[in-house]
C-alpha cells in the first residue's frame, strides 16, 4: 500500500544529499520525542519553505506510522515505494535509532488523552520568618505550580502555597491514589 | 606579671590584633603597637569608631589621636588613675599593662554566650539567615540594570545574592538523551546506532529548547533513572524474590497480566456502552467506529502481541483513523448550488430517518424472535436431555431382565456354575488385593519420605527468603544509619569550627590555678621567715636581759671589792670600759642593718623609676616637642608667606 501523498514527496526528498537526509530524519525524530520545534533556515539553501513543510510531514508521517505499527523494515522499504534505497536505508535506520524514544513519546501521549493531564511540577521551599502579627513566625511554606495540559495541548499553570498540615493532606491524598493505582496493576 | 601579659596578648592576637609571635610582656609593645592594639579594641567594644588604626606622621594629629583614645577609655569607665594623651604616646609599662587588663575585660564574650546554647543545626540555620538577612538589609538600594541577572556581588563578606524577582526561573525539564551502555563492552551496539552518536546526536547542552533547562533536563533524567532502579529493587524484593522466577520472567509476566487486564477493562466497558447506548445515532456512530478500529486492527496485527489497548495506541497516530473517519462520513455530498442542496439534504434527512426507524423498528422484531428463539431452543436441549437419560436407563434395566429371563430354564446348574464363578473371582479379588498391599506398602513409604523432603527444602527456602529479606532491611538500615552519623559528623564539626577561639580557656584555668598555688606556697615561706624572725628577736631579747643581768652582778660583785682592793678597782673601770664599748659595738651594727635596708629601698626605688623610662620619654618629649616646634614655624611661615 503506497500513499499517494508520499509518493509527491519523493521527488522533493531526493534533492538533498544522503547525509543532509540523515540530518533531518534525526532532526525530526527528536522533536517529535520532545515536543520542539525546528528551524527551517538550517535546509534552506535546499528547499523552498513549503518544500520543506512537505518534507517534514512526509519524515513524520513515516516515522509515527512505523514506530506506531511496528513494521519491518522490509514493510517500511515496501511502503516508501519508489524512493531510492541509500535513502530508504536511512530513513530505517533512524526509526532503528529512535524506536524506544519515540515508542515511548507515543504511548505517553496516547495515555494523556483524557481532559486534563498533569504535564509537569515545581516546587519551592520558603520559609516564612515573620508576619504583620508575629514578629518570629518560623513557618515553612511550600510552593506548588501544577503544569496541567488540557484536551486541546493548552497549557495551564495552578499555583498553591501549602503549610505543613496541607500538604500533608495532599500528600495522603496523592498516596490514596497511588495505591488505587498499584492495586489495579498488581490484582 | 608574666603570665598576666601572656593572656593579654592571646586574648589581643584573638579580637584579630596583628602582634609579632615574638613580642612576649607588654615591656616590648612601641607606641605603634599599642596605639594599634587599643584602637582594635575599642573597635569591637564600641563597633563604630572612627580612629585610623596606625599611627598619623604628624605630631599634632598624634597627639589629637592620643587625647581622643584617653577619652574613650574613660568613657568606657576606666577608673585607674588620670589618662592623657601621654599614656599612649609615652608609655609606661605598668599603666598600659591596667589599660590592657581593662580594656580585656571589656571586649565581648560573644563566644561563650554561643557556647552556652544548645546548638542544633535549626539553630545554626536561622542564625544564618538572620545574619544573611541582615547583611541584605545594609546594603544600599541599586537599579535593576545594574544587577546582571539580579546577582549582586559585594565584598564585605565576600559573595553574592539575588536580588529581584526578575530572573526567577522555572524548574522546568524536558527528555535528554545520551549515549547507553558505551562503556561496556559487552553489550553489542549496533553499526547505524554508533554512527548516530558518533555525528548527528547532539551534545546534552545543545538538546533541550532553552539553555537555562540543560541542568534541570540532567538531574530530573539522573533522578529519574535512580527512582526507576529504586522501585524495580523494591518490588522484586517484596514479590519477586518470593515467586521464584528469573528476573526476566517476572517481567514478562506482570506485562502479560497487564495487557490482560486493559483488554478486559476496554472490553467491559464497550459492552456496557453496548447495553446503555443502544441505538440512540451518535452512540452507534461510535459503536461503528469502534468496531471498524477493532476490524483493522485485528487485521493489522496479526504477527504482534495483539493486546487491545496496543492496537488503540497504535491507531491514534495512523491513517486508519482518518481513514474510518471518512467512511463515516462517507455521505457527505458534493457542493450544487444552495437551495438544491438545502433540500436534497433535507430529502436524504428524511429517507434516513424513516430507513433508520424501519431499521429500528426490524431491528426489535429480529432481536425479539432471536429471544424467543433461543428460549425454545434452550426447552428443547433439556429435554432431549432428560429423554436420553431416560433412554439409558430403560435399555440397562431391559439387559439384566433379559438376562435372567435366559438363565431361567436350567437354574440348578447355572446356580452351581455362578457359584464357582463368584468363589473364583472372590479368591481372585482376595488375591489381587494382597499383591496391591504388597506393591503399595513401599511405594506409600517412598511418597511419605519424597513429601517430608520436599517440604523440608520449602521451608529451607522459605527460611533463605526470610534471611535474605532480613539482611536487605539490615543493609538498609545500616546505610541510613551511616548517612545519619555522617551528617552528625558533619553538624558537630562545624561547631566545633566554631568553638575553636575558646580551647584556650582550659589552659587559662590551669594557668591561674598555678598561680594562686604559687600564691599559697610563698605565702607559706612567708609566714615562716616570719617565724624565724619574731624567734631571733626573742633570743635576742632574753640575751640582752641575761646580758644586763650578768653586767649587774659582775658589777656589785667588783664594786664591793673595790672599796678594799686597788686592783680590783683598776678592774672595776675596764669592766665600765668594756661594757661602754660593746654597747657602741651593737648600736653600730644596727644602724648599719638600717642602712642596708635604706639602701635596698633606694635600689628599689631606682629601678621602679628606670622602669617607667623617663629619660628615653624625655627624650621622647623633647624630640617630639622640637617637631612640633618645627610644624609650628612651618605653619607660621605658610601663614605670614599668605599674607
Amino acid at each position: 500500500m503506497v500513499v499517494e501523498k508520499w509518493e509527491a514527496a519523493v521527488p522533493v526528498l531526493q534533492k538533498a544529499s544522503q547525509g543532509d537526509v540523515e540530518t533531518v530524519c534525526h532532526l525530526i525524530a527528536e522533536s517529535i520525542c520532545r515536543d520542539g520545534p525546528i528551524s527551517a533556515d538550517k535546509f534552506s539553501s535546499i528547499w523552498s519553505i513549503e518544500e520543506w513543510w512537505e518534507v517534514r510531514q512526509f519524515i513524520t508521517e513515516v516515522l509515527k506510522k512505523a514506530v506506531g505499527k511496528s513494521w519491518t523494515k522490509e514493510q517500511i522499504s515496501e511502503e516508501l515505494g519508489s524512493l531510492k534505497d541509500d535513502y530508504k536505508k536511512v530513513i530505517i535506520d533512524t526509526v532503528a535509532i529512535h524506536n524506544l524514544n519515540m515508542r515511548q513519546k507515543l504511548v505517553h501521549d496516547t495515555a494523556a488523552v483524557s481532559k486534563t493531564v498533569l504535564a509537569d511540577f515545581d516546587w519551592k521551599l520558603k520559609l516564612a520568618l515573620s508576619s504583620d502579627k508575629l514578629a518570629s513566625l518560623q513557618e515553612p511554606l511550600l510552593q506548588v505550580d501544577f503544569d496541567v495540559r488540557d484536551a486541546n495541548g493548552e497549557r495551564r499553570e495552578i499555583n498553591l502555597e501549602l503549610n505543613r498540615t496541607e500538604l500533608a493532606k495532599l500528600i495522603t491524598s496523592l498516596e490514596g491514589c497511588s495505591k488505587s493505582v498499584q492495586q489495579l496493576t498488581t490484582s | 606579671m608574666e603570665e598576666v601579659d601572656r593572656i593579654i596578648i592571646h586574648s589581643l592576637r584573638s579580637i584579630g590584633c596583628d602582634v609579632d609571635d615574638q613580642v612576649q610582656s607588654l615591656r616590648q609593645f612601641g607606641t605603634e603597637l599599642i596605639v594599634a592594639t587599643v584602637v582594635r579594641c575599642l573597635k569591637i567594644i564600641i563597633g563604630d569608631i572612627d580612629l585610623p588604626s596606625t599611627l598619623p606622621p604628624g605630631m599634632s594629629a598624634r597627639f589629637r589621636l592620643g587625647a581622643s583614645l584617653a577619652n574613650q577609655v574613660q568613657d568606657l569607665g576606666y577608673k585607674g588613675g588620670d589618662l592623657g594623651y601621654q599614656t599612649f604616646l609615652y608609655s609606661n609599662e605598668t599603666e598600659i599593662r591596667r589599660i590592657f587588663m581593662f580594656l580585656v575585660e571589656k571586649l565581648p564574650k560573644e563566644t561563650s554566650q554561643a557556647a552556652d546554647e544548645p546548638m542544633g543545626s535549626s539553630v545554626l540555620l536561622r542564625r544564618a539567615i538572620s545574619i544573611e538577612i541582615g547583611t541584605q538589609l545594609a546594603a544600599a538600594w541599586t537599579p535593576p540594570f545594574l544587577k546582571k541577572k539580579g546577582i549582586r556581588s559585594r565584598t564585605k563578606p565576600p559573595g553574592w545574592q539575588r536580588e529581584g524577582a526578575c530572573c526567577l526561573q522555572h524548574y522546568h525539564s524536558c527528555q535528554i538523551t545520551t549515549p547507553t551502555s558505551v562503556g561496556n563492552l559487552a553489550v553489542k551496539i549496533p553499526k547505524e546506532l554508533r554512527a548516530y552518536y558518533n555525528k548527528q546526536m547532539p551534545y546534552v547542552t545543545n538538546q533541550t529548547p532553552r539553555h537555562r533547562d540543560t541542568a534541570p533536563s540532567v538531574l530530573e533524567a539522573n533522578a529519574l533513572e535512580v527512582a526507576v532502579q529504586q522501585d524495580w529493587e523494591n518490588e522484586w524484593n517484596q514479590v519477586g524474590l518470593a515467586s521464584r522466577l528469573s528476573q526476566q520472567e517476572f517481567k514478562k509476566r506482570k506485562q502479560d497480566r497487564l495487557l490482560k487486564l486493559i483488554r478486559e477493562r476496554l472490553q467491559q466497558d464497550s459492552q456496557r456502552r453496548e447495553k446503555a447506548g443502544g441505538l440512540s445515532g451518535a452512540t452507534g456512530d461510535l459503536q461503528q467506529l469502534l468496531n471498524s478500529i477493532e476490524s483493522q486492527a485485528g487485521a493489522a496485527n496479526v504477527k504482534t502481541k495483539g493486546s487491545r489497548f496496543a492496537n488503540t495506541e497504535k491507531l491514534q497516530y495512523g491513517k486508519d483513523e482518518e481513514k474510518t473517519m471518512s467512511q463515516v462520513g462517507a455521505a457527505v455530498p458534493t457542493k450544487d448550488t444552495e437551495e438544491e442542496l438545502e433540500r436534497k439534504r433535507q430529502e436524504e434527512v428524511d429517507s434516513l430517518r424513516s430507513e433508520l426507524a424501519q431499521l429500528t423498528s426490524d431491528l426489535e422484531k429480529l432481536d425479539l424472535e432471536v429471544r424467543k428463539f433461543t428460549a425454545s431452543k434452550q426447552q428443547m436441549e433439556e429435554t432431549i436431555g432428560a429423554e436420553q437419560r431416560d433412554a439409558e436407563q430403560k435399555r440397562a434395566a431391559y439387559s439384566v431382565k433379559k438376562r435372567t429371563l435366559d438363565l431361567l430354564p436350567d437354574a440348578e446348574a447355572n446356580i452351581g456354575k455362578l457359584q464357582s464363578v463368584v468363589d473364583t473371582s472372590a479368591q481372585r479379588l482376595v488375591n489381587l488385593a494382597k499383591q496391591w498391599e504388597s506393591h503399595r506398602g513401599p511405594l506409600t513409604e517412598q511418597y511419605r519420605e519424597l513429601r517430608q523432603y520436599n517440604s523440608k527444602r520449602e521451608s529451607e527456602a522459605q527460611k533463605k527468603l526470610e534471611e535474605i529479606k532480613q539482611f536487605r532491611a539490615r543493609m538498609k538500615e545500616v546505610a541510613d544509619d551511616a548517612r545519619r552519623k555522617d551528617e552528625l559528623q558533619k553538624q558537630l564539626v562545624s561547631e566545633y569550627e566554631r568553638m575553636t577561639k575558646d580551647v584556650n580557656r582550659s589552659a587559662y584555668t590551669r594557668k591561674i590555678m598555678e598561680i594562686v598555688a604559687n600564691i599559697k606556697k610563698q605565702k607559706q615561706e612567708i609566714d615562716k621567715i616570719l617565724v624565724d624572725t619574731r624567734s631571733v628577736q626573742k633570743e635576742i631579747n632574753s640575751l640582752t636581759g641575761k646580758l644586763d643581768r650578768t653586767f649587774t652582778v659582775t658589777d656589785e660583785l667588783i664594786f664591793r671589792d673595790a672599796k678594799k682592793d686597788e686592783a680590783v678597782k683598776k678592774a672595776y673601770r675596764f669592766l665600765a670600759a668594756l661594757h661602754e664599748n660593746f654597747e657602741q659595738l651593737i648600736k653600730t651594727v644596727e644602724d648599719t642593718g638600717a642602712v642596708v635596708r635604706e639602701i635596698k629601698d633606694l635600689e628599689d626605688q631606682i629601678e621602679t623609676e628606670s622602669n617607667k623610662k623617663v629619660l628615653q620619654n624625655l627624650e621622647k618629649i623633647t624630640a617630639d616637642f622640637q617637631e612640633m616646634k618645627k610644624e609650628n614655624t612651618a605653619l607660621m611661615a605658610k601663614v605670614k608667606g599668605k599674607k
